[in-house]
């Protein structure tokens, strides 16, 4: 293997990356302002109560710094970004319904056919507002809900009342802030007690407009003993002008209940991914969260799991490909405030060219957490010498009878390795494709099938020229 | 130990009103249901509540939103999950008493 490698043949191939006309129905102003907040909520007929949520989280944003951490957020220009594009046309029930220039995109994206073939139900967002929405009956007949959270605020308002912003508040950070000042679209999902939906409910994320701020909220509850998938995608044009996606995802998992939400991010690199996902495991609850990130400039995100009763188990597999211009700042937060709580982290971070690839974590026991078990193990493939990797972890235990394991191995690809594959009549690149899949295994295997592919595929795209 | 703190027409509506006893960082507030004592610290992450208004029976941290219960202390949004110790009140006549 050559040590440095030029960006010959650097492909890069980005095949999300065209974009459709657009063609609005609102759209507000470039910048942010109370009047754009106020129409925010007026374009969406909310109740009071969410109106002055908003406002509130407005000036907190306001107030709060930028973080003096993790990526350089210098660029970003909150006046040059437009907060809510509304597409038009209304959000449909079956794909007829959905204006055909939107219908195009999702098509192109294989949204249709996946509904058809793998999931229990879909939500299809575009810019600022859900242009679909569907659950198939089985799963409605037993009291599931899978909707925008726009559409959950108007049929069940009591109950997005009860539990929004009641796992992340506006002031827990600046983007959390910005999210609930702004919010639009998202997913809306609740598990009555003892419902187990075995296939996944699917979320799909577009940006299609230029300088398009896209903040999706997301709140999924399970009740006791239920069980849900939710896997969401996200995909953006190609500008020269860059886009902020800022999402808050909260997740209740009551008791013996299970959720496994997947991420498979791949936003175009013009767009900065900064996300809060949080989720409160309640007793013998799992939480798992798989996150895989290969797309956007930037990302900031850290998902976390609060083990709040005992027997809770929290999970977090995060995959990072940083190539070149990419900073991907990722890593988990597990916090154990009971006995017998256990946690799992498993980060895999590939840096290629200059990307570079962090990992930040936080592990906190509680005195209460008695008995607990951490498990952290961080894997960093470097493929070039100008990689960067950068590890961060954080353990905060104050419980004496616990067990804290973490792990931490940085590696470069080996020149027998690839002889060993090369030797097989691999050309170079594939050798390294090779490795790199073989690299990511462990969190591609707990993926559905078709997202297992697609991830491989587009570690394979991404590794096209990367040696040379 | 009961300790005198203020006069009742002292306290203002939903403001924070310090003070320390013992060592002990106490805040008060006067809100629309009630009168209320609790420690001046965060559970989350120690910061003063007084930097914080009280709406009704709850008062939200500015640093991170963690939401309080005033009778209880409970915490009832994350990221905070501890209680805050609160104080018992006693008011005669116009004076404010705290139990600590």
């Amino acid at each position: 293997m050559k040590d440095d490698i030029s960006p010959k043949g650097m492909s890069d191939e980005y095949k999300f990356g065209f974009h459709d006309k657009e063609r609005e129905e609102s759209k507000a102003k470039r910048g942010l302002d109370e009047s754009v907040v106020r129409m925010i909520s007026d374009i969406k007929g909310e109740p009071g109560w969410m109106t002055d949520i908003r406002l509130k989280a407005y000036k907190i944003f306001l107030e709060k710094p930028m973080p003096t951490w993790g990526a350089d957020l210098s660029k970003i220009n909150f006046d040059d970004i437009y907060y809510y594009i509304k597409p038009a046309g209304k959000t449909g029930k079956t794909w007829e319904d959905v204006p055909e220039d939107i219908k195009g995109t999702f098509e192109k994206l294989g949204i249709p056919q996946a509904e058809r073939q793998f999931l229990a139900g879909v939500e299809a967002q575009y810019d600022s507002e859900s242009i679909y929405s569907s659950l198939k009956d089985q799963w409605s007949k037993l009291g599931v809900i899978f909707l925008s959270t726009d559409e959950a605020l108007k049929e069940y308002p009591e109950l997005v009342k009860k539990y929004f912003a009641t796992i992340i508040p506006p002031a827990d950070n600046k983007f959390a802030a910005l999210n609930t000042a702004v919010w639009s679209g998202g997913s809306f999902v609740y598990i009555p007690t003892g419902v187990t939906v075995q296939i996944p409910l699917q979320a799909y994320f577009r940006i299609n407009a230029k300088s398009m701020g896209q903040f999706e909220r997301t709140l999924i509850i399970a009740e006791k003993g239920a069980s849900a998938q939710y896997v969401e995608g996200c995909t953006a044009p190609v500008y020269d002008e860059d886009s902020l996606h800022s999402a808050v995802v909260e997740i209740i998992v009551q008791e013996n209940a299970r959720i496994r939400y997947t991420t498979i991010q791949n936003w175009s690199k013009n767009v900065y991914n900064l996300v809060t996902k949080r989720a409160a495991a309640y007793k013998n609850a799992t939480m798992e969260w798989i996150d895989g990130n290969i797309g956007s400039s930037v990302t900031m995100k850290y998902p976390s799991v609060y083990l709040l009763e005992e027997g809770a188990r929290g999970e977090v597999l995060s995959m990072a490909f940083a190539s070149d211009g990419q900073h991907l700042d990722t890593g988990a937060k597990m916090v154990h405030l009971a006995p017998n709580t256990s946690s799992i982290i498993v980060s895999k971070s590939i840096s290629k060219h200059n990307g570079r690839a962090s990992y930040r974590g936080l592990v906190k026991v509680s005195k209460k957490a008695k008995g607990s078990k951490v498990n952290v193990k961080c894997d960093a493939l470097l493929l070039n010498s100008m990689s960067r990797s950068d590890t961060y972890p954080d353990m905060q235990v104050d419980a004496a009878d616990v067990s804290v394991q973490h792990e931490a191995v940085v590696s470069k690809v080996s020149a027998e390795q690839l002889f060993y594959a090369m030797s097989r009549g691999l050309t170079e690149d594939e050798a390294m494709a090779l490795v790199v899949n073989g690299f990511v295994e462990p969190i591609a295997k707990l993926l559905p099938l078709e997202y297992a592919i697609e991830l491989n595929r587009l570690i394979q795209l991404e590794m096209e020229g990367s040696v040379g | 130990m009961k300790q005198y703190v203020t006069l009742y027409t002292d306290l203002e509506l939903n403001t924070p009103f310090k003070v320390t006893i013992e060592n002990v960082h106490i805040v008060l507030y006067k809100t629309e249901t009630g009168i209320y004592a609790l420690a001046d610290t965060c559970s989350h992450e120690e910061y003063p509540l007084s930097e914080s208004t009280a709406i009704a029976d709850t008062i939200e941290c500015k640093k991170h939103g963690s939401t309080f219960n005033l009778t209880t202390g409970q915490a009832i949004t994350l990221p905070a999950f501890e209680p805050v110790q609160t104080y018992s009140i006693s008011i005669d006549g116009d004076k404010i008493y705290v139990e600590i």
